[in-house]
């Protein structure tokens, strides 16, 4: 063959690869992509039952069930029962529409067990207590004249209130369960000091090698807690995922989720860098309207403080910078470093950002000082939120040493 | 994109001129020196000063092993990298050397004519295009060709100096589009391929500027020990600033521009000539970044102070690669093979493996080829390559080489 054949035959085969050969977002289902987890947080935040009824997770002011929205995770067991996990802290909405006559048994957790929870049509509800005090409710259902029922969730908002995070479970789930145990001291201490604790987010990082078995047992471990949780993927909870592991255990990564005046910004950037369809609804998701505190929550810190543990695309981070100073954040929640870091002064523009790092959930910390536990949030009014390190030691240890120079930590006073 | 990157490697092959790389492979027993016992021991024939390649690479692949050994420790150790940590970059930075010199030492054994000095070697030309192909997988998305303009005039100030200045800018030939995938998300839909509705659209634009100056240590110096013939060192100071604007063009009544701006004005590095045909490089600096971002409606940016960037790190392992014999064509070709990392984090690329996602920056494996014709003065540059990372991808480059001022 000669060469000007073989360059005809190699401009038509770049000009073939150039066209066609294209399909709709996420049609492989490469779950460690973060586009395809928006689709899987979307698929499993509803769901068809085998009796044929539609049940889907609703903003908590929805009064349609038009659409949904991936606010929690729906799936049906081999009882037929609807297993219904919302995925915020506070307040939540779902809707179920099918024939009438039809029955349906769902069992909702992870629903704080102060929370009033309503079921019934529009204007017709009635309370489910709850069990216990755990964080599950069980509630059945008979449709009736094609209307709507609706299960709704809403929590009493104190006026100073707390909230308490990690991540990076990893390879330490025990130790992370000593942290779960601790919240029951800590809900009582809040409660003591007149600031309710009113739920735990955790930055990623579950498990360490994206296995169902370290995702079960985290979940078991959370079925524990006295206080809901709620849950975002890290890099170790996604990678080489084609079966969309983590939304099929815990829902979904990106959503905001309002705790009385406070509005946190989940965001799933495990892969490195937000989804683009996610980055483009930013300035909604960021819309301070009716809140007074801002606290955008991730697994890798958008602020890379020169460590090169930040997101894959800084481009992308910059822009996520710029959006958090222009909406006024009051404190950026990150986890994937194994340490507990503060910046008070992340300089973006004009603004300054406060940033904290508490990868502090059980996962290796390498020699040095082990710092275990969780870091609390505190809220009053519009300009009034607190920070500091609530440790939970590993046992044997006999002197806790608060002056680690190098990496100092702001400790919390009380428990 | 394997299958496209492959088709496109496989068609560049057809820019090696018929008949080049015969005379390198045609034992030429004129040029491998007869009584030289061993590769590490011998000077290189006609070369000066006198290098042992074998040597030096077995020098180099000792130091760089030691570099990704202690990065790899130190990482281990603290399990997570703290502000300035150097861990990722002696990793990526020591592989680029380990591996070159591995490299380096097979290229060596087998190329029949030794390793005498490429006559007309590719470097960075005067004026370069580069191309970087667009198109998108996904259904209602799309994704721009990049173009690149860049210049670098070389001037030689004297035998030990010289400095080349760099400008460049890249730009989109278009505008990215992005789809949400959201099936019960509102809107038209992107186009008629697909039901999803269009999230956003992006223009980036990125502008480099800087130089690099160039010192040829001395080979020997009067009253130290003896170079062991390891090979020229050059010492080099590369001050530059980058510049990224990304216009994000959201679901939102106005668009919002974030400028990106990095600072490298301590970035030092050393040019390790470890055989006349190879070199180690590598540059190392801090650096400082500044965000800069318009309000909605405002083209205006708020700016303010820097912040720490973090520890920029780059590695380079060049082998050239003679294609024609010396004076015996109209037209010479000569070749070089690029190996390098980059310790960038700014452009999205990272070489990612398993759950270490964003530690690493990405690793370049490119071609040059040179074509001179015989006696002329300016020269073509054509070079393809690859980042393989994560976010990256292949590219082209059609350069214009002209002679170095004052050479």
């Amino acid at each position: 063959m000669s060469r000007s054949l073989l360059w005809i035959v190699c401009g038509a085969s770049v000009a073939a690869l150039g066209s066609g050969c294209s399909s709709p977002e996420c049609a492989w289902g490469d779950y460690e992509e973060a586009e395809c987890r928006v689709v899987a947080e979307n698929h499993y935040a509803r769901a068809l039952t085998s009796n044929g009824v539609e049940v889907r997770f609703q903003h908590p002011l929805e009064t349609t069930s038009d659409t949904w929205h991936a606010l929690g995770l729906l799936q049906e067991n081999q009882s037929g029962i609807v297993e219904a996990r919302p995925a915020g802290l506070a307040d939540f909405a779902i809707s179920v529409d099918g024939a009438a006559d039809l029955t349906l048994t769902v069992e909702l957790e992870n629903v704080a067990p102060d929370a009033t929870v309503t079921v019934g049509p529009e204007g017709a509800e009635v309370d489910v207590p709850a069990v216990g005090g755990t964080l599950r409710r069980t509630i059945a259902i008979t449709l009736a004249d094609e209307e709507t029922v609706w299960i709704r969730g809403t929590r009493p908002c104190p006026d100073r209130y707390r909230l308490v995070t990690a991540g990076d479970i990893q390879t330490n789930p025990l130790q992370f369960e000593r942290i779960v145990e601790d919240l029951h001291d800590q809900v009582a201490a809040a409660e003591a000091a007149g600031a309710p604790l009113l739920g735990f987010f955790i930055l990623g990082d579950l498990t360490e090698s994206t296995e169902i078995q370290e995702f079960e047992r985290i979940r078991q471990m959370l079925e524990s807690s006295p206080i809901p949780v709620s849950v975002l993927p890290g890099n170790h909870d996604i990678f080489g995922d084609e079966a969309a592991i983590f939304s099929r255990w815990f829902g979904p990564g990106n959503y905001t989720d309002t705790v009385c005046r406070t509005k946190l910004i989940h965001l799933d950037n495990a892969s490195g860098h937000i989804a683009e369809s996610v980055e483009a609804r930013l300035p909604q998701m960021l819309d301070p309207t009716g809140v007074d505190h801002l606290i955008p929550a991730m697994h890798i810190p958008p602020h890379e403080d020169g460590t090169s543990q930040g997101m894959r695309d800084q481009e992308q981070a910059s822009y996520m910078l710029a959006e958090f100073a222009r909406n006024g954040v009051d404190r950026i929640m990150a986890g994937h470093v194994h340490y507990w870091r503060e910046n008070v002064d992340v300089r973006v523009g004009d603004r300054s950002l406060h940033q904290i790092i508490s990868g502090t959930a059980g996962g290796n910390q390498g020699s040095g000082h082990l710092r275990f536990g969780v870091t609390r949030l505190s809220f009053g009014g519009p300009d009034d939120v607190e920070s500091c390190f609530h440790e939970v030691p590993v046992p044997g240890t006999t002197d806790v040493d608060h002056e680690d120079v190098a990496n100092p930590i702001d400790f919390c006073d009380g428990p | 994109m394997p299958r496209r990157l492959s088709v496109v490697l496989a068609c560049l092959f057809l820019l090696i001129p018929a008949g080049a790389g015969a005379s390198d492979f045609a034992p030429d027993p004129e040029l491998r020196p007869p009584d030289c016992p061993s590769i590490g021991r011998c000077c290189v024939r006609d070369t000066d000063p006198c290098v042992h390649p074998g040597l030096a690479r077995a020098l180099l692949a000792g130091t760089t092993a030691a570099f990704t050994l202690g990065g790899f420790m130190g990482f281990e150790a603290g399990d997570s990298l703290g502000p300035m940590h150097p861990w990722a970059q002696m990793m990526g930075v020591g592989g680029i050397g380990l591996l070159g010199a591995g490299i380096g030492t097979i290229r060596g054994l087998v190329s029949p004519r030794g390793e005498v000095r490429v006559v007309d070697r590719p470097g960075r030309p005067l004026f370069r295009l580069t191309i970087t192909p667009g198109g998108s997988s996904v259904l209602g998305e799309s994704s721009p060709y990049g173009l690149g303009v860049s210049l670098d005039p070389n001037f030689v100030l004297t035998d030990v100096f010289s400095i080349q200045p760099h400008f460049k800018v890249s730009f989109g030939l278009g505008r990215a589009t992005d789809v949400d995938p959201r099936p019960q998300a509102a809107g038209e839909p992107a186009d008629d391929t697909t039901t999803f509705t269009t999230a956003s659209t992006r223009d980036s634009v990125k502008v480099s500027v800087g130089a690099e100056l160039s010192w040829k240590l001395p080979y020997t110096s009067p009253g130290l020990l003896k170079p062991a013939y390891a090979g020229l060192v050059e010492f080099k100071y590369k001050p530059g600033v980058d510049v990224r604007l990304r216009t994000l063009h959201a679901d939102t009544p106005a668009e919002q521009t974030v400028e990106l701006t990095s600072l490298n004005p301590m970035l030092f590095g050393v040019r390790w000539h470890v055989s006349p045909r190879q070199r180690f490089t590598f540059f190392v600096g801090p650096r400082w970044n500044w965000i800069s971002f318009t309000d909605p409606g405002s083209s205006e940016l708020r700016r303010g102070p820097p912040q720490n960037g973090g520890l920029y790190a780059e590695g380079w392992y060049q082998v050239d690669v003679p294609l024609t014999p010396e004076g015996r064509k109209k037209t010479s070709v000569s070749g070089r093979l690029n190996l390098g990392y980059v310790h960038d984090k700014l452009s999205g690329v990272t070489f990612d493996t398993g759950a270490v996602i964003g530690f690493f920056g990405p690793i370049n494996v490119s071609w040059d080829f040179r074509f001179r014709r015989r006696g002329a003065p300016v020269a073509i540059q054509i070079s393809a390559g690859v980042w393989l990372s994560a976010g990256g991808g292949p590219y082209i480059e059609l350069g214009f080489v002209a002679p170095e001022v004052g050479s």
